[in-house]
């Protein structure tokens, strides 16, 4: 008895030890990191005041579209990425769950693979420095800028200014408007939201030195472009094409543009597309 | 009873270092040779005469006392080099950076094992480029890291973040594609001082693609910059502030600077670009070459946003001597003990990359520590210094050597462009510098 006891006790100790020992181990910590979400990402490129990490609720067009994921029932997450590029890479080879913005620039291919949802239409103008104003006659032809510099965000579709003799530089916009500064680059296209959001935050004492020129360069849609090649893609599209037109019928998507532009804006202009 | 025991407090007092100053000693009172010292004024002198470099202030102090301390030359144009101009150290605020990460960690704030993303949360998941072979449809794919980078990856190089700059030092076509991200990104060296805080920008440099896997390279980079950052989330305080609280002040390093006062602008030196061969001219504008962009008249602003850990420090030969002479007193200077010993062994320990060598400055035979280059052994090119000497530079030609076998501190501050055409120089005044130990 004492004998079957005793062997109970050392089998115990022997268990216990050889359970305890990975606790006592200095190897790798078992981190969070370990344990993957099924959670598909949405990716896109910083672009205020529609997309940004510094505004509230990542911006007017984020805001949007987490809206519709919710009522949509799309677990996804928005992920805001310093690079254009960087969000292509993860939509064209990775198969991301879809990207975000405008003027992708996309490869035929990958066009094939996605579908686009508009989402906010926005004018773009075109902005040159009060140095250089009297040198552009914008008559609507990209030929008349011929010989000018043109900066823009890297990933943009260009070739239409490369045709027309139009030098381009490169830069996120904040850069763009220093080289502008410095003569460095003669114009740049935006919309207007976007440039007075960056005057107004890092150009507060020149923000009259940037010149818009008054016809429209371009009438763009910001939207969400869903990749087929996701397992959830297709669907994804389809559910949030219908949860986008509920919340755009039951006023809310108003509601969330007039928080960002104030209660006083038409809201008219933003959803062109729809026509 | 009493009166002993006062004289006992102050006889011990005596005994350990007496107070620093800018004061030089007369060389052989430190085991200096005056005439070899003598050595050095003339090879600064004929680098002078030979146009170039315009000017320099050197320094050697041995045994907590300066044995020679020597300004030459123009600090710009009909302006005399003075020894309290004031340098860009540029790279030289690096180990003032990781001293700041290391007083936090001897606080209990943080250890160098944590994650950086502990504390920004912006480096979870981060990604690492995989070059695809020639050919494929794309040229490269982004993988997830192996583990998240930490402190001690940041502190040694080992983090995978690059300086675009690095394009030029070690084209390659990786190096290439991440350094493209890092420009549409909006990421610059901290060369120039972009209208940004240092915060803005390291959050965005997070959510691009390392180089390599944390630990598996050393690669010269931004990782100190993020540590400026890292001290700002974990103090609570401006970068700038810490560093003047818990360094600049402890240490009176009266004329170091983030963004210098305007009562100081005259005695800042100006940058000469030499081809090292008699054509020396003053820098006017920004100096541009390839991913290398260069400001030097940015540091005429007296107040701005950007607090670069890895460049933005503005000191003098003296203050640099203190902040050196700390070290070599084992983490006190002046009664005021900044970092414990343990600390000061840990940051000039050659075991931190063990695979990696620092070869920036010189080849093979330099580690990285936390915040220096440690001299490991002598397959190397350099003809001076002992094993465990420690040093680093600053982009402008700015250099510093601390020999803790000898008690020996060696500061070469010029102004000159490009970087590695002082190498030869450098090199010769620590050998001077070297040879001038006459006990």
């Amino acid at each position: 008895m004492l004998n079957i006891n005793y062997k109970a006790r050392l089998s115990f100790l022997l268990c216990l030890c050889v359970y305890s020992a990975p606790s006592f181990a200095t190897g790798p910590r078992v981190a969070p990191s370990l344990f993957t979400s099924n959670t598909a990402f949405l990716y896109t490129s910083d672009f205020p005041p529609f997309i940004s990490n510094k505004a509230e609720n990542q911006g007017l067009l984020i805001e949007i579209i987490n809206t519709v994921l919710k009522s949509s029932d799309i677990t996804a997450e928005v992920n805001i990425l310093p690079s254009k590029n960087m969000a292509k890479y993860y939509f064209s080879q990775e198969n991301a769950l879809a990207i975000i913005g405008y003027d992708f620039n996309f490869s035929k291919k990958t066009q094939q693979k996605s579908i686009f949802v508009p989402i906010l239409s926005i004018d773009e103008y075109y902005y040159t420095h009060a140095s250089v104003q009297q040198e552009f006659k914008w008559n609507g032809k990209l030929s008349s800028f011929k010989n000018k510099v043109y900066g823009t965000t890297k990933g943009n579709n260009v070739e239409k200014y490369k045709a027309a003799g139009i030098k381009v530089k490169y830069g996120r916009l904040h850069n763009l408007l220093q080289k502008m500064q410095k003569g460095q680059v003669d114009f740049i296209k935006s919309p207007q939201l976007t440039l007075n959001a960056e005057l107004h935050t890092d150009f507060p004492q020149q923000q009259s030195a940037f010149i818009k020129m008054e016809t429209k360069a371009a009438e763009s849609v910001l939207g969400i472009a869903f990749n087929t090649q996701h397992a959830d893609g297709k669907q994804s599209a389809e559910k949030f094409k219908q949860g986008l037109q509920k919340i755009i019928t039951s006023a809310e998507f108003n509601s969330i543009l007039q928080g960002y532009l104030g209660s006083e804006v038409d809201v008219k202009p933003y959803l062109k597309h729809l026509k | 009873m009493k009166i002993p025991l006062l004289l006992l407090s102050f006889l011990c007092i005596s005994c350990s270092h007496t107070p620093v100053s800018n004061t030089q000693v007369e060389p052989s009172t430190v085991g200096l040779s005056s005439a070899r010292l003598q050595r050095i004024n003339n090879l600064i002198d004929q680098h002078i005469e030979e146009k170039k470099i315009a000017g320099a202030v050197t320094l050697i102090a041995r045994k907590g006392k300066i044995a020679h301390l020597r300004a030459a030359g123009l600090a710009d144009t009909n302006k005399a080099m003075k020894t309290d101009s004031l340098f860009r150290i540029v790279s030289m605020t690096k180990p003032i950076t990781s001293t700041a990460i290391m007083l936090l960690y001897e606080q209990g704030k943080l250890l160098l094992s944590d994650p950086v993303s502990k504390y920004i949360p912006e480096f979870k998941h981060q990604k690492v480029i995989e070059m695809l072979p020639e050919g494929s449809e794309f040229p490269y794919k982004l993988v997830p890291v192996k583990r998240d980078v930490t402190i001690h990856d940041l502190l040694t190089h080992q983090s995978g973040i690059l300086y675009l700059a690095s394009t030029g030092w070690f084209p390659n076509a990786k190096r290439e594609q991440v350094v493209s991200f890092y420009r549409d990104a909006g990421i610059t060296d901290g060369f120039c001082r972009p209208d940004e805080t240092i915060g803005d920008m390291v959050k965005r440099l997070a959510k691009l693609p390392l180089y390599a896997q944390p630990g598996e390279t050393w690669e010269y980079g931004l990782s100190v910059d993020v540590l400026g950052y890292l001290i700002e989330v974990v103090s609570g305080q401006k970068f700038d502030q810490f560093v003047q609280t818990e360094i600049f002040d402890p240490l009176k390093m009266q004329d170091s600077h983030f963004y210098i006062p305007k009562h100081k602008l005259s005695r800042l030196t100006a940058d000469w670009n030499s081809d090292w061969k008699g054509s020396l001219e003053r820098v006017t504008g920004p100096l541009i070459d390839g991913d290398l962009a260069l400001c030097p008249n940015d540091a005429y602003a007296t107040s701005g946003k950007y607090l670069s850990g890895g460049a933005s420090v503005l000191s003098t030969a003296y203050d640099y001597f203190r902040f050196a002479q700390m070290f070599l007193n084992k983490g006190e200077l002046d009664g005021v003990r900044v970092l414990s010993r343990k600390t000061v062994e840990l940051m000039t320990a050659t075991n931190h990359s063990a695979k990696h060598d620092a070869t920036l400055l010189h080849s093979h035979g330099w580690k990285f520590g936390l915040g220096f280059a440690i001299q490991q052994d002598r397959s190397h090119s350099v003809d001076s210094g002992d094993e465990g000497v420690y040093e680093w530079a600053g982009y402008y030609s700015t250099r510093f050597s601390i020999n803790p076998k000898e008690e020996t501190i060696t500061l070469f501050l010029s102004q000159t462009s490009p970087f590695g055409a002082h190498f030869g120089l450098w090199d010769k005044i620590t050998a001077l510098s070297s040879s001038a130990i006459a006990d």
